[in-house]
């Protein structure tokens, strides 16, 4: 019986990962990780102290190096100078975090258009992006985002980001808490002073040229408010905001003199696109962090090693629960491998019927995934071994159709194998009874 | 990793949470590498300990290039290598026998699973030259691209 992966290259890198993956010979791990952690730790703090020396408008400086933090700078000094707008009207008086609380909580949603400079700074290209929020409030306690350029697709649902990557068709669902990208907009809605009074407290106590002028669209002869501004110095930012309403009409950004993030265009209180915030796993996806999927790992692997040690009724109880408990996680790759190992297990303790049966379930429900394509072959082996030699060539033959053209070069498994089957059976058939 | 950049952040300020995250995170990862690169079993952990040791000495001012897990497992490796020839260096005089020999395997109380596989393909592994061997461990073990790699190590080849 042949083993998954079959692939030779494969099957080495899956040989290498069984043998030094698993701790049999390692460290003891708590023990390990209690001296590691504690000497960390301490190497840590004598650096954070000798660090700490330096003045803190250096380390501002130094944060502000990122084009992550800036990006999310850029952000900030949007909805900052919004509120400021709104409130401040320019007109010099005291402003008031109270005052920013109340006016984030006019807004219920927020659209923004505009093109952002995407890459390395020596090979960046211009992407369009949708940027849709709509903040929590009466019809929900949570704050809902989108974020969405050919490169990423971000939504967030609370406490919980899904950042699609179509290129790689995969999708990474992470505690969008930890996202940098992101906080800025948790603090937002948790009405931090970060998003608005400490980042405009920086911006208008650093910023050398902070300056508002009015002037009058040249189209619509409308009444606008120009703000510029740069900190750190290789960072500026242009902000009109119309007069009448005083909310931004458009917002952008340089660095180095570049240009970096261009919001052209801001939509307030308008009821966002119904599928905005509906999260859709595409089945060609692959997710990674999904809730459980480490518990799932962790009992594949150890029915992997009953399996290794040949205690396959054992191993075999595993990937059930497996198969029953995780099956429908990664988009159903989990279920797949679990229920294929099943499948793999019943031959091993002379049980081809049920073997059968979990490979045609096996194909019933997982064929529409790749990776999944030998449980025909495996099906074939079942029937040959059950004596039931005609629904063997079929199901030999139909692997044979599924996997020619998939191999280069075609001669390995599980096309080799199938056709060698395939042949010992016409071979049989042929013979008559 | 956006994750890893606030990790980072969090960690340049000098948060615990933040050093035990990035340490658990990518302790098995690390763990595996070290495993198939380190000739002598009993140093695995050394290594990792002097890799996250000197990796929290720069906190405050440490600088992501490139992804978190390929600068440390290239670190893992590094610190693998010289442990190596510093082993190889000091076991001078029993080099001509023990070039042949196989890493030292775990006894048989230690261990209850595996043992002939692990030999052979530590031996395998071993055959292999250094260089090889690194890219090897880091591209199945440590799960980096080989352009991460390469940019990593300097070593385009």
């Amino acid at each position: 019986m042949p083993g998954k992966p079959a692939i030779r290259a494969e099957k080495i890198k899956e040989l290498l990962r069984k043998t030094f993956g698993e701790p049999a010979d390692g460290p003891d791990l708590s023990r390990m990780d209690e001296r590691i952690l504690c000497d960390a730790s301490t190497s840590m703090r004598q650096a954070v102290a000798a660090n700490q020396r330096i003045h803190p408008i250096s380390k501002w400086r130094k944060i502000m190096r990122t084009k992550t933090v800036k990006l999310a700078t850029a952000a900030a000094v949007i909805v900052a100078a919004l509120v400021l707008t709104t409130f401040d009207r320019f007109s010099g008086t005291v402003w008031s975090v109270e005052q920013t609380i109340a006016a984030i909580k006019e807004l219920n949603t927020l659209h923004i258009e505009g093109k952002v400079y995407w890459g390395p700074d020596s090979d960046s290209e211009l992407v369009d992006f949708d940027f849709w929020v709509q903040f929590p409030g009466e019809d929900s306690e949570e704050l809902k985002m989108r974020y969405e350029c050919d490169k990423r697709i971000i939504i967030v649902e609370g406490k919980t980001a899904y950042v699609f990557r179509p290129k790689e068709k995969s999708v990474n669902i992470v505690d969008g808490s930890d996202i940098s990208e992101l906080q800025i907009w948790y603090k937002g809605a948790e009405f931090s002073p970060w998003l608005t009074g400490k980042m405009l407290w920086v911006l208008r106590q650093f910023s050398d040229d902070w300056k508002e002028e009015v002037q009058y669209d040249p189209d619509t002869g409308k009444k606008q408010i120009h703000v510029t501004c740069s900190y750190p110095s290789d960072t500026s930012y242009s902000i009109v905001v119309d007069d009448e309403s005083k909310l931004i009409e458009t917002a952008r950004m340089w660095l180095k003199g570049q240009p970096c993030v261009d919001a052209y265009a801001f939509t307030y209180n308008q009821e966002n696109p119904s599928d905005a915030f509906k999260v859709q796993v595409p089945a060609d996806y692959t997710i990674d962090g999904e809730e459980g999927i480490e518990e799932s790992r962790a009992l594949y692997n150890r029915a992997g090693q009953l399996f290794v040690e040949k205690k396959f009724t054992e191993a075999l109880k595993l990937y059930q629960q497996g198969y029953e408990q995780y099956g429908s996680l990664n988009n159903g790759r989990v279920g797949r491998d679990m229920l294929y190992m099943v499948g793999m297990c019943y031959p091993e303790i002379g049980q081809f019927d049920k073997m059968l049966d979990t490979f045609l379930k096996h194909i019933s429900e997982f064929s529409h995934l790749e990776g999944s394509d030998d449980a025909y072959y495996c099906l074939g082996l079942a029937y040959e071994e059950l004596g039931q030699n005609q629904k063997a060539l079929e199901a030999f033959e139909k692997s044979i159709l599924i996997y020619e053209g998939q191999y280069e070069p075609d001669n390995q498994y599980p096309l080799k194998n199938a056709r060698k089957h395939l042949e010992k059976i016409k071979a049989l058939l042929d013979s008559g009874p | 990793m956006i994750e890893d950049r606030l990790l980072i952040r969090r960690f340049n300020a000098g948060d615990m949470d933040a050093l035990r995250r990035i340490y658990e995170k990518y302790k098995p990862d690390l763990l595996s590498v070290a495993r198939a690169l380190v000739n002598d079993a009993s140093a695995i952990e050394d290594v990792l300990h002097d890799v996250f040791v000197r990796f929290a000495s720069q906190a405050g001012s440490f600088r992501l290039k490139g992804s978190l897990k390929g600068y440390l497992a290239i670190c893992v490796a590094n610190r693998a290598r010289n442990t190596n020839r510093q082993s190889s260096q000091n076991s001078h005089k029993k080099s001509v026998e023990s070039k042949s020999r196989l890493p030292e395997l775990p006894g048989p109380s230690e261990v209850a699973e595996c043992t002939e596989r692990r030999r052979v393909v530590t031996c395998a592994l071993a055959q292999l030259p250094q260089e090889q061997r690194q890219v090897v461990a880091l591209h199945v073990l440590g799960s980096l691209r080989f352009r991460e790699i390469a940019r990593q190590t300097g070593d385009s080849s």
